[in-house]
């Protein structure tokens, strides 16, 4: 359909949304005019950190996992990624996050939400709080977006069924719903049909069909489906060099798809790699994701940078709990939610900042310089220019803060 | 004479065959099943009428007037949603609409018990607690016969208490003992995750969810550490081998305690009340006998709980695995009611379900004057005053939608095998791609992409065209135009259309059959997009 056409029949519906390309979109302008974003790369299943960002080459406890140089000084990672090592001065690295958590289910619902599980309030996601915190009339794709296979991709909690992710599990290649649309009267009929059957449906039902959120989503899926910013999405015209750099797998791909809605303005994006849980064969299924996670890290971090959008984008790279510094009987580890780590860049933090240490004995569960998830929550906000102690009312009316932690100063300008 | 007959012995003959092959082909390939007896007003009386005072009570307690009672074509639409995982079809309304005598919905709740659908739909419902229903491929038929034996199991009335021990301490070849697949799979490669098998067995058992325990003291509710490794010292026996399961493992059952970087021997060891353990027996049956004790009511109470949130769409504890402390015996609450008549009447959950559908929270209107409010919205949900609404599983969409443009009953067993593959795969497709609700949602709210596939998706596109042999298009060739909005609104809705939604979709341009067609399919992508077919009320 052509744009002009697309403009026509938009308005012919009447409907309450902004029609596409009137407006500037805010990518286009780039460095810190931008809106701020959040970008996780989340490595699901509990990640090693023995075998990424806190190796301990030579101990008894690090097993045969080697370690290389980066460009931060004085600081080595696992040595599956020299590509990553060469970038790792955008980011910073954090030893010594705990949490109390070591069920998987809990533990992904604290470290996405900075909340321990509560049977009286769903809390929502990271990337929810970012959208939340950042409205915008402009974006016609949906704010959070969740890319890969995840099964807890971030949910908008007490702040609306609005804010949850819409989930791609394999991004980059071509959506089958987002083409077909019929001609322009039939369509204004349909939808005509559709409200006068759910205005019958609200009578009497009101509070509780809002909260279904139906009407919302079949109002923002039209928006998205007819909307230029859609492209996004898709990876095709991107040249073949930068696909390449970022690879030719699920995640490689998700990164670059993820790169692209950031640029569109879309607040909240994730991108999962799964199968970090190695209870056994720890050591190879290591060195097998980073054969895909080191290329496509780096090649993201060059992207951000080269495109002026490290400022204003947050990269985060983190897992529900780290794994066991003592190796079991079958070559595995097994789950540690304390003293495990994270690398965390961009809007403005510091990058090469080393933060906390865990033992090379692998005696004290303790580590040095403990950090909460809520304290690492509250450092992201605030470089993105979002207020932690914000508060909001939920449906019943309880007030809870965006995050309960304390901003780490050390990574703050 | 003889002669100019010749053509008339053949032509017999191919009348006979002619007319034989009609009527096979003319009829179903099986009877539409009868309406089951089903327990009468008398049988549920005493039950009914202390849990029906149970909720009298706390709406008085809190100064709320429930909702009005819902018509019985709203309960039939419940019943089919919740047993077979469908709408009903028009077949089924006409049928449920000409059944004037006693207990329709109560009988109409067996006849979809003993319904084949029951196994394929509830039987996964209820799997899900005991098994992940996804994983890899190599275990699927594994799980299939899981799913088939805990859904047979239920239609036929055998008892809960039986089958929860048979899952816990069943032995033998898997492909004969179904039931032990619970365990067998907690044991991937010869290694046991006995934290896993620990917390599953509590969460789908009792009720409590103890997993935290693993790894420190539970922050709730008082389980320790210590407690949950004695629930999984009693795996400690078990050897899976070659498909076959035993309790042959000599020796003690060893944690590996990597806190503390050592190992410890465990004792298998119950949490409360260890007097219901026998000695006698092996380790699983001991346990399995302690979980399912007459006395331990939380085994009990943690089905009922469950069962409740799959007839009404919402558990009346959540989460539906995680119930706080029983209260005081002397004052039985709802899930107590429900489960001492189970108890009492050899934990037959056809009885249970029964019982549910007949309680007078499942019988309410989802609409009340105070729903127009947030805060009176909750109160109202939370005494149970009103049917709450719960969103359609991607199973229920499929199913729902693939029923409404089917002129019968989709009965898989009358069905031709090809047919049924072709469904099967549809339906597989739609459900991985729509995806599914996490356990633990609480009524989720519809997600954008879902939207986006009922309103352009190919797959429900191809589903409300009208063709020679489905609802929409003999709906289309229908020459009464309002007896043909009113099949859709009943194939689709389970209702007839309001005056004004009639006119609206019968003022429509042009009568010849194109157009009629398009009409006809603007009504099934309008009501299926409708939060009144998504959603369950």
């Amino acid at each position: 359909m052509e744009r002009r056409d697309l403009l026509r029949w938009a308005a012919g519906l009447g409907m309450s949304f902004t029609l596409p390309g009137l407006t500037t979109r805010a990518a286009e302008r780039r460095g810190t005019e931008r809106p701020r974003s959040l970008l996780t790369i989340w490595l699901s299943g509990g990640p090693s950190q023995l075998e990424t960002w806190d190796p301990h080459p030579g101990s008894l406890i690090g097993g045969p996992t080697r370690a290389i140089d980066t460009s931060i000084k004085g600081v080595q990672i696992a040595e599956g990624f020299p590509l990553l090592a060469g970038q790792l001065h955008h980011l910073s690295v954090i030893r010594s996050l705990t949490s109390r958590e070591g069920d998987h289910d809990r533990a992904t619902y604290t470290v996405k939400t900075g909340f321990r599980p509560d049977p009286t309030v769903t809390h929502p996601g990271i990337g929810a709080i970012v959208a939340h915190a950042q409205p915008s009339t402009e974006l016609e794709l949906p704010p959070v977006v969740s890319l890969g296979q995840e099964n807890s991709p971030w949910k908008g909690g007490f702040l609306g069924g609005s804010f949850n992710a819409l989930q791609v599990r394999e991004p980059g290649q071509a959506g089958e719903n987002v083409r077909d649309w019929i001609e322009e009267p039939r369509q204004q009929r349909r939808l005509d049909g559709l409200d006068l059957v759910g205005k019958r449906f609200l009578q009497g039902r009101g509070a509780v069909v809002n909260r279904t959120q139906h009407e919302h989503s079949i109002e923002a899926a039209i928006r998205m489906m007819t909307s230029e910013q859609v492209k996004a999405f898709e990876i095709d015209e991107e040249p073949e060099e930068i696909r390449a750099a970022y690879g030719d797998s699920n995640f490689g791909r998700g990164l670059l798809v993820a790169r692209r809605l950031i640029e569109e303005g879309v607040r909240s994006v994730e991108v999962t790699l799964q199968n970090f849980d190695t209870h056994d064969d720890n050591f190879t299924r290591h060195q097998n994701h980073a054969t895909v996670l080191d290329p496509a890290f780096a090649a993201l971090l060059k992207d951000l940078a080269a495109r002026d959008l490290l400022a204003s984008t947050a990269v985060l790279c983190l897992g529900e709990f780290g794994r066991t510094p003592r190796i079991n009987g079958a070559e595995g580890r097994d789950h540690w939610p304390h003293g495990f780590s994270c690398l965390v860049g961009g809007a403005g933090l510091k990058g090469g900042q080393l933060i906390g240490a865990t033992d090379p004995a692998g005696e004290r569960e303790k580590p040095e310089d403990p950090i909460g998830v809520d304290d690492l929550y509250a450092t992201v906000l605030t470089a993105l220019a979002i207020d932690p102690a914000h508060q909001v009312q939920t449906p019943i009316g309880r007030p809870i803060k965006y995050s309960n932690g304390k901003p780490i100063g050390r990574l703050l300008g | 004479m003889t002669h100019s007959r010749h053509w008339l012995r053949p032509l017999t003959a191919a009348g006979l065959v002619l007319a034989a092959f009609a009527w096979l082909v003319a009829r179903p390939l099986l009877d539409a099943p009868s309406t089951p007896d089903a327990p009468s007003a008398e049988d549920l009386a005493e039950p009914l009428g202390k849990l029906n005072e149970v909720f009298a009570r706390q709406w008085q307690d809190n100064g709320i007037e429930s909702a009005a009672a819902a018509d019985d074509l709203t309960g039939l639409r419940r019943i089919s949603l919740a047993l077979v995982g469908s709408v009903p079809s028009i077949e089924e309304i006409r049928e449920f609409e000409n059944d004037s005598s006693g207990n329709r919905l109560q009988r109409w709740t067996s006849r979809f018990i003993a319904d084949r659908r029951f196994i394929e739909y509830f039987g996964v419902n209820l799997s899900e607690a005991f098994i992940d229903l996804e994983g890899d491929n190599q275990e699927a038929h594994q799980r299939l016969r899981f799913i088939e034996w805990i859904g047979e199991s239920i239609q036929k009335g055998r008892p809960y208490d039986e089958m929860a021990r048979e899952i816990i301490a069943g032995r033998g070849v898997l492909a004969d003992e179904p039931a032990a697949t619970m365990v067998a799979m907690e044991f991937g490669e010869g290694v046991m995750a006995p934290e896993r098998l620990a917390g599953r067995i509590s969460r789908a058992l009792l009720g409590q969810r103890i997993d935290c325990a693993q790894c420190h003291d539970h922050p709730f509710d008082d389980w320790t550490q210590g407690q949950f490794e004695g629930i999984a010292a009693h795996f400690g026996q078990v050897n899976v081998r070659m498909a076959m399961i035993q309790d042959t493992r000599r020796g003690p059952f060893v944690i590996d305690d990597t806190r503390n970087n050592l190992k410890r021997e465990v004792e298998p060891a119950v949490p409360f009340d260890p007097e219901w353990r026998p000695e006698d027996g092996n380790q699983r049956e001991r346990l399995a006998t302690w979980v399912t004790h007459p006395e331990n009511r939380r085994f009990r109470r943690a089905i009922a709980n469950r069962m409740w949130g799959l007839l009404v769409g919402r558990p009346l504890v959540h989460p539906v695995d995680g119930l706080p402390d029983p209260p005081d015996a002397n004052e039985p609450d709802a899930l107590d009611i429900l489960g001492n008549d189970f108890a009492a009447h050899d934990h037959d959950l056809r009885r249970m379900i029964h019982l549910i559908v007949a309680s007078r929270p499942f019988g309410l209107e989802s609409t009340h004057p105070g729903l127009d409010d947030a805060a009176t919205a909750q109160t109202l949900q939370e005494a149970h005053a009103v049917f709450p609404l719960s969103e359609l599983d991607a199973h229920q969409l499929i199913r729902s939608m693939q029923q409404a443009v089917s002129i019968r009953t989709i009965r898989p067993e009358a069905e031709w095998t090809y047919v049924r593959l072709k469904r099967y795969e549809s339906r597989f497709q739609f459900v991985r791609d729509y995806g599914e609700q996490s356990d633990d949602s609480e009524n989720e709210a519809s997600t954008v992409p879902q939207a986006a596939e009922r309103l352009t998706g190919y797959k429900v596109r191809n589903l409300t065209r009208p063709g020679v042999t489905n609802a929409p298009g003999r709906i289309g060739a229908m020459a009464a135009a309002d007896k043909g909005v009113e099949e859709a609104f009943l194939a689709c809705l389970t209702r007839r259309p309001a005056a004004e939604e009639a006119a609206f979709f019968l003022d429509q341009p042009g009568r010849n059959t194109n157009q009629r067609s398009r009409t006809v399919e603007d009504v099934y992508w309008t009501l299926f997009n409708s939060a009144e077919f998504c959603w369950n009320h």
